[in-house]
């Protein structure tokens, strides 16, 4: 069954209201059924004598559009196309191309369109909106615009890489795109992204009278004769050569080179700038074909998206444990590590005991405590109540009734070894211990523990970082530097098992 | 097949590539004409007998633009019939140039053939024709594009060379190019440059800072540690080649890199017979010539790579070499070559170099093939290698041997 998610109202003055309103669902998203009837709305403008332009808006309080729905994304490159003899490659960017040359036919049927952004734009959202003559967002400051696709391996596809870069330059669209940072309304219009902000009880009416009062208006800047590039475009351009010079550095060692989709923008923004827009969109769809391809974007979607999501509700938490609040953490060395992690968990409640070789040394690890706090002019009683839950000494007696257990002693294997046994005969060997190690093994430093079981990772150090983001050798060169391993956190599941 | 010779080989004097340069009123194409005359009156050949004129040029747009060569030809009031071909190989530009006319003489396609080189460096910069290497992200990305200077650094990492080293090495190219301008070694082949109204302009390589000390280049920062370690960062992405480098040591400035001058510069290559037409003595055979290619991020390593093959080719040893001659880009790509090869600092750049007068890009090969031309006849020695590092990694080199 289908089921409307654009409405379509004409007014007395010609004016189409398109009214985004995705049944069923909290928030709009571009899906199958949005798509279905935009097409038809843009059919009409173009097609419908009595629509004279149209405005777009969004039916639901909770915003505009908030991009495509990444649940329900499909690349397979199948469909309409699988049966036509044509590649993979080829059906692929069919697919991907129909919305980025919806929004093209949108804005060259000659009428004006305006948008009228009532809450947040993002991804494809802001990419519609983009697409429009003329764009009017509410004035809230919480709104946010932006096109945080590359954070989940995808790029904007839509006109986004091409359209931006046209309205604002070159540079400051490939720090939003790249970046995948949001900007509010006046931040906006600032940058020429929109041309009012208003309140907004205020932006259908404001959008409809500039479409009223602008018959002409229908033709963006792109599209005109006199259309000069913001910032200058070309591979002679000396803007042009330090940004991408600049930028694409940047890019590459923030992602070690291997992030498709960073890549992909790069070359979308440096070489669809260059191109007409028809040509240019045509292009961009092409990289995301090329994107979408490669499982890396599949898998982002997956891991940073859809699987984040259900992680951070719970999805994967036994049914009957029930949930295990930290009371009481054991530091284990009061070095710079320690004193913050102290820190941080007295300042959310729980009580510390701050453990090193002598009592002097885990005093001053209170003491950075104490330093942070009186910098950040943090009222003396909630300081002194702060404080009061740190509880530095040096022996191991002092960790009974611990619940959880973090290690952030010497890098050596022999240090750790000797404190994590004289930990689990105090406490005993059900007790959940974490190590901050960022250089040794994890399984090796378990060993001390009489229950060991690998259970939950965590990365630290940059270092790690460039690990995890590292492709496999054969892209590197083979040098001297060993890769350090991640911190791992380990714990003791019998608590669990047991029961 | 015919043997390439040396007839004659000039080379204008440097002028700081700014705007408060002795020859920065000069357009590049007038340095160009000026080389190409003085190759024709001191020689006095018909022109009509050289076959082809190549220059190299390594920013070949705008006033350099528009094959150079050929319209410096014009311009020279060559004869109508020689031809005139631009060539780039970043800064080997001008030995590449001479290789070519040796080539085409060896070949039998041309009896003369003139190679050299132009660039004015203040009139057109650095990177100003763009490129897909630097700009194109899937280019730079896919090869590691990182600039020349931070390879330098690299290289000078890698290999050891302290700060204090590459100074040192700084200040006797200084002294060694002072001593060889009061010996009036380069006499023979300077040609100063003229203005409109014919009158000299420049005569003296105009870059040098004789005084130079190790107290007074203590004091000057390191030209690329904020493109390397800051924005954007070119470090990081010279470690994930280099993974093995903790931290790139950032040795190179303005007073042991090369310096941005203009200049121009004319070999005269052709066969025997075309010689003895005009009574021309040969001053050396071009014995080879080799290019290479080698890693291109650390960009300067070439010299040595190219020397090895070249000799190798030639049946040599690095013993049987009297002078080299390698383009002083940063001190560390000559000090690399030396102890790699193992070649002793009196035999290398003995009058100086780049770092004391300059390296007009295009221009460079062909100059510094003259310089240790002149040295090989002042000192009565044999045989000389002319080398550079050129830019993605490549290396140029050629072997004259004196008749
Ligand atoms: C290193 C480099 C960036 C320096 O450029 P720059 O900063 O424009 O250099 P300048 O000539 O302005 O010199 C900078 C300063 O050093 C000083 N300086 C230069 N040589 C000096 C010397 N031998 N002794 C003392 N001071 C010296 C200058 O006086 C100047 O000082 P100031 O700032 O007080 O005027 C530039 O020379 C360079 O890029 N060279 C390499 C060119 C190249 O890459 N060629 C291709 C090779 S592959």
């Amino acid at each position: 069954m289908t089921e409307q998610a654009i409405r379509q109202d004409l007014d007395a003055d010609g004016i189409l209201l398109l009214t985004i309103d995705c049944p069923g669902l909290s928030m709009n998203v571009i899906n199958e059924d949005l798509t279905r009837d935009l097409i038809a709305a843009v059919e009409r403008i173009k097609t419908d004598d009595a629509v004279k332009g149209a405005v777009i808006t969004s039916g639901k309080p909770s915003g505009f559009v908030a991009g495509a729905d990444l649940k329900g994304m499909n690349f397979s490159g199948g469909g309409a196309g699988a049966s036509s003899g044509k590649s993979r490659m080829a059906q692929l960017f069919e697919g991907v191309f129909t919305l980025n040359k919806l929004l093209r036919d949108m804005e060259t049927t000659g009428k004006p369109v305006a948008s009228a952004v009532n809450g947040l734009a993002l991804g494809g959202g802001l990419e519609i909106v983009l697409a429009t003559h003329y764009r009017v967002i509410a004035d809230n400051p919480k709104i946010v615009l932006g096109l945080p696709e590359v954070l989940v391996g995808l790029f904007p596809g839509a006109g986004g890489t091409q359209r931006l870069p046209r309205l604002i330059g070159v540079q400051p669209a490939l720090m939003f795109l790249l970046q995948g940072k949001n900007m509010s309304p006046q931040e906006a219009l600032g940058l020429g992204v929109a041309q009012a902000v208003v309140p907004v009880e205020q932006v259908v009416q404001t959008a409809k009278d500039w479409v009223k009062a602008n018959p002409k208006g229908g033709v963006q800047p792109w599209d005109q004769k006199s259309f000069k590039f913001p910032g200058g475009v070309g591979a002679t351009n000396p803007n042009f050569v330090q940004t991408f010079m600049g930028g694409t550095a940047m890019a590459h060692k923030q992602t070690f080179g291997n992030m498709n989709q960073v890549k992909a923008i790069l070359s979308a923004v440096y070489e669809g700038t260059q191109l007409p827009m028809d040509t240019a969109i045509r292009l961009e769809s092409k990289y995301f074909a090329k994107v979408v391809a490669d499982p890396q974007a599949g898998n982002m979607i997956r891991s940073l998206f859809v699987s984040k999501q259900a992680a951070e509700k719970g999805a994967r938490r036994p049914a009957n444990v029930p949930p295990m609040k930290t009371k009481k953490v054991g530091m284990l060395g009061a070095g710079l590590m320690g004193a913050g992690i102290a820190m941080v968990s007295a300042q959310a409640g729980i009580e510390v005991v701050l453990l090193d070789r002598d009592l002097a040394a885990a005093e001053k690890g209170k003491q950075y405590t104490a330093d942070r706090l009186a910098k950040k002019r943090t009222a003396p009683e909630k300081a002194a109540e702060i404080l009061g839950r740190i509880h530095p000494t040096s022996d191991y007696a002092d960790l009974k009734g611990c619940d959880l257990i973090i290690e952030a002693v010497f890098e050596t294997r022999e240090i750790k070894a000797d404190v994590t046994k004289a930990t689990e005969a105090v406490v005993g060997a059900d007790t959940i211990f974490g190590s901050n190690t960022s250089t040794l093994p994890i399984t090796g430093l378990a060993e001390a523990w009489s229950k060991p079981r690998i259970s939950w990772a965590s990365t630290s150090s940059r270092q790690s970082r460039r690990c995890r983001w590292s492709k496999s050798s054969s892209a590197r060169k083979p040098g001297l530097r060993q890769s350090p391993r991640r911190s791992i956190m380990w714990r003791k599941s019998a608590r669990r098992r047991s029961s | 097949m015919a043997e390439a010779y040396i007839y004659d080989a000039v080379r204008t004097p440097r002028g700081k590539g700014r705007k408060d340069g002795k020859l920065h009123e000069i357009t590049p194409i007038q340095l160009a004409t000026q080389v190409l005359q003085a190759i024709r009156d001191r020689t006095n050949i018909d022109t009509a007998d050289v076959d082809d004129v190549i220059l190299g040029c390594v920013s070949p747009v705008g006033e350099q633009g528009a094959d150079i060569a050929r319209v410096a030809v014009l311009n020279a009031d060559y004869a109508e019939t020689t031809a005139g071909v631009q060539v780039n190989r970043f800064c080997a530009s001008g030995l590449e140039a001479v290789n070519m006319a040796a080539a085409k003489v060896i070949a039998g396609e041309a009896e003369f053939a003139i190679g050299g080189g132009v660039e004015s460096m203040s009139r057109v910069p650095m990177g100003s024709d763009g490129g897909a290497w630097a700009t194109d992200p899937a280019v730079a990305i896919k090869n590691y594009f990182a600039p020349q200077g931070i390879g330098a650094d690299l290289i000078a990492t890698i290999d050891g060379f302290s700060r204090d080293d590459v100074d040192a090495y700084a200040v006797e190219s200084q002294r060694r190019a002072a001593k060889a301008w009061d010996e009036k070694r380069f006499a023979k082949s300077i040609i100063p440059v003229k203005d409109v109204i014919g009158e000299i302009v420049l005569g003296h390589d105009e870059y040098m800072r004789p005084q130079t000390d190790m107290q007074s280049l203590a004091s000057l920062a390191p030209a690329f540690q904020a493109l390397g370690e800051q924005m954007p960062g070119f470090d990081e992405i010279a470690k994930l080649r280099y993974p093995e480098v903790e931290r790139v040591n950032h040795v190179h400035h303005a007073g042991n890199s090369s310096g941005i001058v203009d200049g121009a510069s004319a070999v005269l290559v052709g066969n025997k017979e075309i010689g003895a037409k005009y009574g021309l003595k040969p001053r050396a055979r071009i014995k080879g010539m080799a290019s290479i290619g080698s890693e291109p991020l650390i960009m300067l390593t070439g010299p040595t790579y190219v020397t090895q093959k070249l000799l190798k080719r030639l049946g040599m040893t690095v013993a049987d070499i009297d002078l080299f001659e390698l383009n002083e880009a940063f001190a560390s790509v000559v000090m690399r070559m030396m102890k790699h090869l193992d070649i002793p600092h009196e035999k290398m750049n003995v009058n100086g170099g780049a770092i004391a007068m300059g390296h007009p890009l295009g221009a460079t090969g062909g100059m510094i093939l003259g310089t240790v031309l002149d040295e090989l006849e002042r000192t009565g020695k044999q045989t000389a290698l002319v080398t550079l590092c050129v830019g993605a990694g490549m290396g140029t080199a050629t072997v004259i041997e004196r008749i």
